[in-house]
Parts: C-alpha cells; structure tokens; sequence
C-alpha cells in the first residue's frame, strides 16, 4: 500500500454457508488479507418464526477487509454477487439473510512486524 | 474518540493485556478470529530456526502429516515447501480510546507484539463519533473512563 492512500474497513455479515464461496471469488480479485469471526445476529426480520418457536440469534460469518479506496467497490460488488443465494428460477436473485456489508473509514494502520505506519492525509 | 481495532497473535494476548493495564487502558474487548494477510497463511517449512514452525506446529502437521519424533515409523524428513495454511487463529483487541492516548497505545501493542517474523499482525486506528456508558447514560469520552 502507498503511503497516504485511502484506506476502508469493509465489514461483511454473510451465511456461514457462503464464506468459502466469498472467500474464493475475492481470491480471484487478488483480495487475500482478511479476519472471519463467527456472529450472531439479526436483521429487520427479527430473526425466523418457525410455528411457536422464534430464533432471534442466526449464526453468520463476519469478514474483516481493510482495502485501499480505489479497491473498496470492486470488493463490495464481489462479496455482494457471490454471496447471494439465489432461487431455483433466478440463481443470482438475493433472498432474506444473505447479509450486509458495511464499508467505515480508517484513519490508521499500523504493521506491527516493520512497525510502520500509515496515515491517512484526509482533506478536513 | 478513535476506536484501535489490534490483531495479534493469540500467545501475545496475555502479555498485552498486562501491557495495557499498566498504561492505564482498563476496557478492552477481546474476540478471538481467524485470519491471514498478503501472504495467504502461507509459510516455508522447515524454517531455520524453527520458531514458525514451533508457533504453528499444529497445522503443519495437520496438514502435511509430519510427525516430529524421528522414531515414528510414519516421520519423513520435512520438505521445503510452501504450505498454504488458510486462516491462522488469531486475537482481535477491541479499545476505544480519546484521541490523546492513540499513540501510546499503539506503541504499546506494537512493542509487545513484535517478533519481525510475518504474522505478526495489523493495528487499525478507525474514526467512532459517540460512546454511551449504559448505566449512567454519560456520552462521549465521559463514558471511556
């Protein structure tokens, strides 16, 4: 990464069923550096109601990427397409909990092996 | 405010947290994740002195079937070969911190946490707008201390 670039946290909720798939198309993209971590959680749908009985908590899988600004919406648009789940008539339709992406600002990164440092030059 | 996203090396987690505290950073969530970096987890086995090998010894063996005792009928000597490992465990340190104490606690990390061998981890310094202390309701930095 050069120094003064841009850089983006991208924080992708995804099926744990769909990580390996994700995983591999970014791979393609040459995206290799990232963080899983197993979730929990909902959205607008308040979890799934089955008869009686409502789970509140799904399992999910987050990635943590950090990219520089110029990548960011090349990665978004990988991790969106090959995270669908698709239907049986249309395979690249979306369905309910296939996830979201957040994409937040870093202002710093740090290697800790060199110790070096990268700063952000935001305009104020 | 800023939040410091750490991620380090899961032996390295313990040292830090005493680091931390004797800096006076009291809060810190700690996650366990798995992750790599540029180089895809990969690693050259054997290395020289063996340090890596030690660290991740568990996955070398899982994955090449290396047994290390020489005695056992099933050991071959270890091959000089990349070994693509996937994702590495790792500890994610969570700590959000005014602006003032950012550097201090990067230095920190980074002093405990550096071995100069790949794997060492990442800090990232991220922007957080607001804090709330759910007890009091006290915001902003107010609610850090």
């Amino acid at each position: 990464m050069r120094r003064g670039m841009f850089v983006k946290l991208i924080r992708a909720i995804i099926r744990p069923e769909t990580t390996l798939r994700v995983i591999e198309a970014l791979e393609r993209n040459g995206i290799y550096a990232m963080t899983r971590l197993n979730v929990a959680g909902r959205g607008k749908e308040m979890g799934i109601t089955q008869g009686t009985v409502r789970y509140s908590e799904i399992p999910k899988e987050m990635l943590m990427i950090v990219l520089p600004d110029d990548a960011v919406s090349k990665a978004v648009k990988v991790i969106e397409t090959t995270a669908r789940t698709g239907t049986r008539k249309f395979p690249a339709a979306g369905n309910i909990g296939d996830g979201k992406i957040f994409v937040t600002d870093v202002d710093e990164s740090h290697t800790i092996r060199t110790g070096e440092k990268m700063q952000e030059t935001r305009p104020v | 405010m800023k939040e410091i996203i750490a991620i380090i090396r899961p032996e390295c987690a313990e040292p830090t947290k005493d680091g931390l505290e004797a800096i006076g950073v009291k809060g810190v969530t700690f996650i366990s994740v798995t992750g790599r970096g540029r180089q895809r987890g990969t690693i050259r086995a054997p290395d020289p002195e063996g340090t890596l090998r030690r660290e991740i010894g568990v996955h070398i063996m899982h994955h090449r079937g290396l047994i290390d005792n020489p005695e056992d009928p099933k050991y071959h000597e270890p091959v000089e070969k990349e070994i693509e490992l996937g994702f590495l465990p790792k500890k994610m340190f969570m700590i959000a911190a005014d602006d003032t104490e950012v550097p201090a606690i990067v230095s920190t990390i980074i002093k405990l946490n550096r071995s100069e061998h790949q794997g060492d981890g990442r800090i990232f310094v991220c922007p957080m707008n607001d804090a709330v202390r759910i007890r009091t309701g006290e915001r902003g930095s107010k609610a850090l201390l």
